[in-house]
């Protein structure tokens, strides 16, 4: 908790639906993102914009999804989190990232081809007999193909739950990569 | 019956009455008392509260940890117009690796909102109390050893109750001895053959209903005492059992189970935050409610005979 709060937050480029975003910007930890869909380098928590996606109601999206983005020299870091009882392999979250247009699957696909993507399940793939719990896309977007700041983001999650239920969550947001730290 | 009319005379200060039965009580159980408390109690009236999982969403992000969700609930459980006279946890109070030095930051956040509620508590252990795998193992005898997630969950959840292992029992029954209850906690990632002796003892004990806690539900097979306690369970009486593991809120008869996940950690279905109570009804049937944290609202409500059935 105690370094979290020491990092001074700067930007909260809030439209639409989203309401958490943020910016914690100070010193960037000196970790190199693996792409593994494991969330565990320590920029994720200390200073990732995080947004929550909200659902058609204006409440938390149910099933949950949220959203962290990080950035590099080249890269644009963007990690999805999707709750997710039934994990299906054409489970998928939309990203519109600028100029580029992302989608994004729980079976470890993406277009286009120039977005790398690694996925962390915790569940099984394509069996609705049991219980899942979440899957993690953690993608890997050029900052060249992304066009000019500040960029526009909107990300949309659309989900069958075991009831039958389709349910949408989505998040909208703005960011300026040039004002946030840059992983070393 | 027996032991139920014993725990009546105790409670009315018969201080005659004869030695406890050796079959009454474990080594580990404190005696029974009003009201609940470490090794259960004396009760005028059987209602509690279920509540679980409450994680965040990621690995070591304490300062997204769920506390104002966690927090309502136990607000609203504390208001409930039953007045429960304790709640159970179903496991899982915090997404920490076990080197990230989270764990205590975690469960400051987790037992700051739990205190909304100042009845007694019962928690059972999850997979995030081990190493976070759903097939992790942890314990003197497990091969994911005792990390800080498993020590530090027993040192300030558990030993506070008067335990030591992270699986234990609770006897309860009524003032009147019209009934008795035992609540049986399983540790499903801290399994070994002690633990599996020690729950065929405790479910072979007689009483009215009986409860078992255990984080993981039937279809979440790799936790290493889902297979075997599966198979105990079904040669003893079995009022509910009552698991987490999965956010969201189910009930599924044909397991006698009600799953509550849905106590902060980031929801699976479409179901909202929440909590269950049940209650005891004059006729000894026991009314299940799942309530919305928000509105309060039933999500869900159904009456289950003492042996498991849906009345």
């Amino acid at each position: 908790m105690a370094r979290c709060t020491s990092f001074l937050i700067v930007l909260a480029a809030c439209q639409g639906s989203s309401k958490l975003d943020a910016v914690r910007q100070g010193p960037a930890p000196h970790t190199r993102i693996q792409l593994d869909g494991e969330l565990d380098e320590p920029a994720w928590n200390a200073v990732a914009v995080r947004g929550v996606f909200l659902g058609d109601d204006g409440g938390q999206a149910r099933p949950y999804s949220e959203l962290r983005i990080l950035r590099d020299e080249t890269h644009l870091y963007v990690a999805l989190y999707a709750a997710d009882q039934n994990i299906q392999s054409s489970d998928a979250f939309d990203v519109t990232v600028g100029a580029l247009h992302a989608h994004l699957t729980a079976g470890g696909t993406a277009t286009p081809a120039t977005v790398r993507v690694a996925v962390d399940r915790d569940g099984t793939l394509d069996d609705p007999h049991d219980e899942d719990e979440e899957w993690v896309v953690e993608s890997a977007m050029p900052l060249d193909e992304l066009g000019p700041a500040p960029i526009a983001i909107k990300a949309e999650r659309c989900d069958v739950v075991k009831t039958g239920q389709r349910r949408c969550g989505r998040w909208v947001g703005t960011i300026d990569p040039k004002i946030m730290p840059v992983i070393q | 019956m027996k032991r139920a009319a014993l725990l009546a005379l105790l409670a009315a200060g018969c201080h005659s009455s004869p030695s406890v039965p050796e079959d009454a009580y474990r080594p580990l159980d404190a005696p029974a008392h009003l009201g609940a408390g470490p090794g259960g109690g004396l009760l005028d009236q059987l209602t509690f509260a279920v509540v679980g999982d409450t994680r965040p969403a990621n690995v070591d992000d304490t300062a997204n940890y769920p506390a104002p969700i966690v927090s309502q609930i136990f607000s609203d459980v504390a208001a409930d117009p039953a007045q429960p006279r304790f709640a159970v946890t179903t496991g899982d109070y915090m997404f920490a690796s076990v080197t990230g030095g989270q764990v205590d930051p975690q469960l400051d956040a987790y037992l700051g909102a739990r205190a909304a509620y100042t009845g007694v508590v019962y928690p059972a252990m999850g997979n995030h109390e081990c190493n976070g795998y759903t097939d992790s193992n942890c314990g003197p005898n497990g091969k994911d050893n005792e990390p800080a997630n498993y020590t530090e969950f027993v040192t300030r959840m558990i030993e506070p109750l008067g335990e030591v292992r992270p699986y234990y029992v609770e006897r309860f029954a009524a003032t009147d001895g019209s009934w008795s209850a035992k609540f049986i906690f399983i540790a499903a990632n801290a399994w070994d053959n002690t633990q599996a002796a020690w729950l065929d003892n405790v479910l072979a004990e007689p009483s009215t209903y009986t409860f078992v806690v255990r984080h993981e539900p039937p279809d979440a097979d790799t936790a290493p005492a889902v297979g075997p306690t599966t198979l105990t369970l079904a040669k003893y009486p079995l009022t509910m059992l009552l698991c987490g593991h999965t956010h969201t809120y189910q009930h599924v008869p044909a397991y006698r189970e009600i799953l509550v996940g849905n106590g902060g950690a980031p929801l699976t279905g479409s179901v909202n935050y929440g909590f269950v109570i049940v209650q005891r009804q004059t006729d000894g049937t026991l009314q299940v409610t799942s309530k919305d944290y928000q509105s309060l609202q039933p999500i869900d409500q159904f009456v289950v005979n003492p042996d498991g059935t849906v009345h």
